[in-house]
C-alpha cells in the first residue's frame, strides 16, 4: 500500500482520473497472458514529462514501477512482482509523424501496432513486424519485448526497425538515444540495448521507427505433407537456396485439425503437417518465387498444394494461424507457448526432438512453428490442477530448453524471458554475462526500482 | 435467478489474450483497461470469487457496455461476455435495485402496450414545444436531460402500427402461399410504423398473409439487459404466449435487437426455468428469422421497372451480424435491387454507438463512438445508409444530423418497398 500523501503527489502529477487504486483497477491491471501480481496503483500518463515526474518520485521513495502495454505478453513481463506502480501507456498514443521521405514514422509507446502498420501504409511505406496481436499490442510493448512474428523470416524483428529512442531513466531523466538518420554509429547503441530490456532499464516515451518500400504483391501457398520431417525438411532446403518467403510457418496435424474445427477454412486434415509459404515483392516476381516454392515442396514429396485465390482468403488464413493458437484454450484449462528458437539447419531435427518428448512424457502438444528462422511454438495444454501431468509438463519444458540450447538455439525467440523462463536463464547464460547484465542494469536503474524481480 | 455456474464457465474460458480488447468500442474511447471486455470479464472473475463488493463502481464499469458482442465475435476462445455482463447486471439490481424510472417502466409499462402507448403519445405532445431540426427530427429539451443533451430524437407517430393494421392481415396480392407472424418491436410499433408499413407491404405483395398478434409486447431486451430477469421473463412468456395459437411458417422481425433477443437471449433467459418453457423456448425461437433472412430464403423479389440510380451504403447492426449471424442477406438484397449500388464503408461491423438505453445514460460516450461511423459513412459518398435495425437508425439519423450531414438512414426493408415491385 502506498501511503496517502504519496497518491495525492501522484493525483497532483497526473489527474486523479488516470490514477487508479480501486480493487477493480488492481486487478485489471495486474496481469499478463502469464503471471498476475496487483500493483499498489495504476498511472496512466499522457507526456513523457508526467513520466519524469512520476519516475523522479519513484526512485526518490523507492518505489517499484512497472511499464505495461496492453498486457499480452506470454511469460509475464509487465506483471509488478514487487507491487508499486503500474505506468500503462494507452493514453500516448499518438501516431507523431509519417515521413516517406525519410523512411520512418515516429509515435508514442501506446500506439496500436496495427494502427501503426495502416498509418505507414497509407503513405506507401511499411513497418514488417507483425506479432501475432498486433490488433491490440502496443509498439511500446514491442519494442520492450523486441517483439517478432510470422514476417521476421524475411524482415527481421523489431529491434531490427528502430532508428531512436526517448526513454525515461529511473531517476526521472529524459534520454533520447539514436535518431533520424538510417545509418548510425555513433557510440553504444543504447536503442538497440532498451529494445527488449523488458522495461528493466527504462521508460520507452517515444520510438522513431523504420519503414520500408512496401512490397507490390505477395502469393500465398498452403503445402500438405504425409510426413512432419518432410514439412521441415522442405523448410530449411526452401531457406539453403536463397530464396527467402515472407513467412514460412509450419503446423503439425493436431494445430491443423483443431484450427479447422474452429474456423472452418477448409484446411487438409488428413495432412500430417502444412506449410503456409508466402512471397512478396514486385508483381512480376511472386509468381516465380510462388513456383520456385512449389517445385521445392513436390520434389520434398507434398501432396496438396494450394495457391491462395486472393488476398482475402490469405488473410482468412492468417487470422486462423494467428488467433488460432488462443483457440486452444477451449481444449484444456491451461496453455502454454513456448518459443525455443534454432539455427535453421537445425529445425527438422528439432521438430523431430519436441515429437519425443511429447511422447515421452506424455502430453498434449500442438505444433506451430515460424519455421523459417526456426522458432518453434510447441502449444501446450494441460490441466494445472492435475499436479502429476504438470509436473510432467514441467520437465518437458525443461527437456525441450536444454535440447535447444545443445542445437545451437535460445530460450526464446520472441516471447522474452519475463518470469515463464528466468529459473532456465542459467542453461543459456553464463555468470559472467549475467553479472555484465546487472552492470548495465545499475548505470540505467541504480536502485533497481525498474520491473524488479525479472530476469536480472 | 441467473445461474452463476453459466457464468463462470464463461469466465473460465477467457486466456486474457486480449484479442478483445482491441475489438471493444468502449475501451477505445476511454483507454482504461477495467472498461474494456477483458477488463470487465476480470472484475467479474472477481465479484463472483467475492475479491470485490458489488458497488457503485461495478455499476458504472459495468452500465457502459453496449452489448455490441464484438468481444465475443473475435473471441479466439469462444468467451460470451455478453453472458457475463448480464450476471452482473442482475445481481447487481438484486442487491442494489433499479433507479425507480426503469423499475416502473419494466415492470408496469412495456408489460401494458395501451398503456405505454399512451403515455408515448404524451411524450410526443411534449416534443411540440421543442424545435423542430430538420422536419424529421426534433431536439430534445434540456428538461428531459435523461435522454441525453441536444439529442435529435424522432417524432412519435400519431397511430401506432398494431392501430393501422388488423390482427391478420390478407395478402395484397395473390393466393396465401405462406402465413408468417410479425413481431414488431416497441420502436416500429410505436416510433417509426413506417418500417413495418414497408414490411407488411412487401411481404403482401408476394402472397403472404402477416399475422400481428396484438397480445406481444416488448421483446424485453431493456429489461433483462438492465438485470430485471424476472421481469424479462414475463415478458419472454406473454410474447410466446402471444404467438401460440397461430399457425406459422415463421415469425419475422425488422429489429435487429429483438431478433437476438427472441433468437439468441431467450434460450440464456430461460435457463434457469423448467424444461417445459425451456421447449416452448427452443420451438418458438428457431422460427423466428430477420426480414432480410426470410427474404432471401423464401422469397423471390420481382425488381421495380423504374429505377432510380443511387449509391447506398450498408451499416451492420451489432445484434445481426453477431447477434444473428446475418451480413450476408441485407448485402444480397441489396445488390439485387435495380439501380442500386452498394458501397462498402470501413469497419462496416462496428457498433454505431447506440446501444439502445446505453446512449441515452452514456450520451457524450455514445457520441465519441459515433463519430468514427459517421466518418466512415460519409468516406463512402453514399447518398443513404440502409441498415437493419431501428435501434441503429435512431443513433445514425442523430448523429448524422448532428454533424450536418446530408447522408439519409433507411431501413432495408423501407429501400426493398421502393425498388422493388409493387
Amino acid at each position: 500500500m502506498l501511503n496517502a500523501s504519496l497518491l495525492r503527489e501522484l493525483r497532483e502529477i497526473v489527474s486523479p482520473d488516470r490514477c487508479l487504486d480501486r480493487p477493480e483497477d488492481l486487478i485489471v491491471y495486474s496481469h499478463d497472458v502469464f503471471a498476475e501480481k496487483k500493483p499498489d496503483v495504476v498511472v496512466l500518463p499522457v507526456s513523457t514529462e508526467e513520466v519524469s515526474r512520476i519516475l523522479k518520485v519513484a526512485s526518490r521513495e523507492k518505489i517499484p514501477v512497472t511499464p505495461r502495454g496492453s498486457a499480452t505478453g506470454l511469460s509475464g513481463m509487465c506483471t509488478p512482482e514487487r507491487g508499486g506502480i503500474v505506468l500503462a501507456m494507452s493514453k500516448m498514443n499518438k501516431i507523431l509523424e509519417v515521413s516517406p521521405e525519410d523512411r520512418l514514422a515516429v509515435v508514442e509507446p501506446g500506439v496500436i501496432t496495427q494502427d501503426l502498420q495502416e498509418a505507414v501504409e497509407k503513405a506507401g511505406v511499411f513497418y514488417p513486424p507483425d506479432p501475432a496481436s498486433q490488433s491490440i499490442c502496443q509498439i511500446g510493448g514491442n519494442v520492450a519485448s523486441n517483439a517478432g512474428g510470422p514476417r521476421c523470416v524475411k524482415y527481421g524483428v523489431t529491434r531490427d526497425y528502430l532508428l531512436g529512442l526517448e526513454a525515461v531513466l529511473a531517476s526521472g531523466e529524459v534520454i533520447k538515444t539514436g535518431g533520424r538518420p538510417i545509418k548510425n554509429v555513433t557510440g553504444y547503441d543504447v536503442t538497440r540495448l532498451l529494445c527488449g530490456s523488458e522495461g528493466t532499464l527504462a521508460v520507452i516515451t517515444k520510438i522513431i521507427v523504420k519503414v520500408i518500400a512496401k512490397p507490390e504483391a505477395r502469393r500465398t501457398l498452403l503445402v500438405a505433407f504425409r510426413s512432419i520431417d518432410d514439412a521441415s525438411l522442405t523448410v530449411s532446403k526452401i531457406m539453403a537456396a536463397g530464396i527467402v518467403p515472407r513467412a514460412l510457418e509450419l503446423m503439425d496435424n493436431s494445430f491443423i485439425r483443431i484450427t479447422e474445427k474452429n474456423f472452418n477454412l477448409g484446411l487438409p486434415v488428413e495432412a500430417e503437417a502444412l506449410l503456409i509459404i508466402e512471397v512478396d515483392g514486385f508483381a512480376e516476381t511472386v509468381d516465380r518465387q510462388a513456383r520456385v516454392a512449389r517445385e521445392f515442396c513436390e520434389a520434398q514429396g507434398a501432396f496438396d498444394i494450394k495457391l491462395a485465390a486472393n488476398e482475402a482468403e490469405a488473410d482468412r488464413l492468417w487470422v486462423a494461424r494467428k488467433v488460432g493458437s488462443v483457440a486452444l484454450y477451449r481444449v484444456n484449462k491451461m496453455m502454454v507457448t513456448e518459443d525455443a528458437t534454432v539455427p535453421i539447419s537445425k529445425i527438422p531435427t528439432m521438430v523431430h526432438r519436441i515429437n519425443e518428448i511429447k511422447a515421452k512424457y506424455r502430453i498434449s502438444v500442438y505444433l506451430l512453428a515460424h519455421a523459417g528462422d526456426g522458432n518453434m511454438h510447441p502449444l501446450i495444454t494441460y490441466d494445472p490442477g492435475n499436479k502429476e501431468e504438470a509436473e510432467r509438463v514441467d520437465a518437458a519444458a525443461k527437456e525441450l530448453f536444454e535440447t535447444s540450447i545443445a542445437l545451437g538455439g535460445t530460450l526464446s525467440g520472441e516471447h522474452g524471458i519475463g518470469l515463464a523462463k528466468k529459473s532456465f536463464l542459467h542453461l543459456e547464460i553464463s555468470p559472467a554475462v549475467l553479472q555484465v547484465w546487472r552492470n548495465i542494469k545499475k548505470s540505467f536503474d541504480p536502485d533497481g526500482i525498474l520491473n524488479p524481480g525479472k530476469f536480472v | 435467478m441467473y445461474p452463476l455456474e453459466v457464468m463462470k464457465q464463461e469466465a473460465a474460458k477467457c486466456s486474457r489474450c486480449g484479442v478483445c480488447v482491441a475489438l471493444c468500442p468502449v475501451f477505445k474511447e476511454i483507454q482504461r483497461e477495467t472498461y474494456s471486455s477483458r477488463g470487465k470479464t476480470e472484475v467479474a472473475k472477481a465479484l463472483m470469487e467475492g475479491d470485490v463488493p458489488y458497488s457503485a463502481y461495478t455499476e458504472d464499469l459495468f452500465s457502459k457496455c453496449l452489448v455490441c458482442l464484438a468481444c465475443k465475435g473475435g473471441c479466439p476462445a469462444g468467451v460470451d461476455q455478453s453472458k457475463l455482463v448480464l450476471g452482473v447486471r442482475a445481481e447487481l439490481a438484486r442487491r442494489r435495485g433499479l433507479p425507480l424510472s426503469k423499475r416502473i417502466a419494466f415492470k408496469y409499462l412495456l408489460k401494458n402496450r395501451a398503456l405505454f402507448g399512451k403515455l408515448l403519445k404524451a411524450f410526443s405532445f411534449l416534443q411540440m414545444f421543442t424545435p423542430p431540426a430538420d422536419g424529421k427530427l426534433r431536439h430534445l429539451p434540456f428538461f428531459l436531460s435523461a435522454f441525453g443533451k441536444g439529442r435529435l430524437i424522432p417524432n412519435i407517430s400519431d397511430t401506432p402500427l398494431r392501430k393501422q393494421f388488423p390482427e391478420v392481415i390478407a395478402p395484397s396480392k395473390g393466393a396465401v402461399t405462406m402465413r408468417v407472424g410479425l413481431f414488431a418491436g416497441c420502436f416500429i410499433d410505436f416510433v417509426d410504423p413506417q418500417i413495418g408499413r414497408s414490411l407488411i407491404s412487401v411481404l403482401g405483395r408476394h402472397g403472404v398473409e402477416v399475422i400481428f398478434p396484438r397480445r406481444q409486447t416488448c421483446c424485453g431486451t431493456p429489461v433483462f439487459m438492465s438485470g430485471d430477469l424476472q421481469n424479462g421473463l414475463d415478458l419472454l412468456k406473454m410474447n410466446i404466449e402471444a404467438f401460440a395459437p397461430y399457425e406459422l411458417d415463421a415469425i419475422v422481425t425488422a429489429c435487429a435487437t429483438c431478433g437476438t433477443a427472441l433468437k439468441e437471449s431467450y434460450r440464456v433467459l430461460a435457463e434457469g426455468e423448467g424444461q417445459e418453457w425451456k421447449s416452448r423456448v427452443e420451438a418458438f425461437s428457431a422460427k423466428v428469422l430477420d426480414i432480410s433472412e426470410f427474404l432471401v430464403r423464401k422469397i423471390q423479389l420481382t425488381p421495380a421497372e423504374t429505377k432510380t440510380l443511387q449509391k447506398v451504403t450498408y451499416h451492420d447492426p451489432c445484434h445481426l451480424v453477431r447477434g444473428q449471424n446475418v451480413s450476408a442477406q441485407p448485402r444480397e438484397i441489396i445488390k439485387s435491387l435495380p439501380g442500386i449500388t452498394l458501397v462498402e464503408m470501413r469497419d462496416a461491423q462496428r457498433c454505431c454507438g447506440g446501444g439502445g438505453s446505453f446512449s441515452f445514460y452514456n450520451y457524450e460516450l455514445s457520441k465519441q463512438i459515433s463519430r468514427r461511423k459517421v466518418e466512415n459513412i460519409e468516406a463512402t459518398g453514399a447518398s443513404t445508409v440502409i441498415t437493419g435495425c431501428p435501434g441503429c437508425m435512431l443513433q445514425l439519423k442523430d448523429q448524422l444530423g448532428q454533424a450536418g450531414s446530408s447522408v439519409g438512414v433507411k431501413h432495408l426493408i423501407q429501400l426493398v418497398d421502393e425498388a422493388s415491385h409493387s
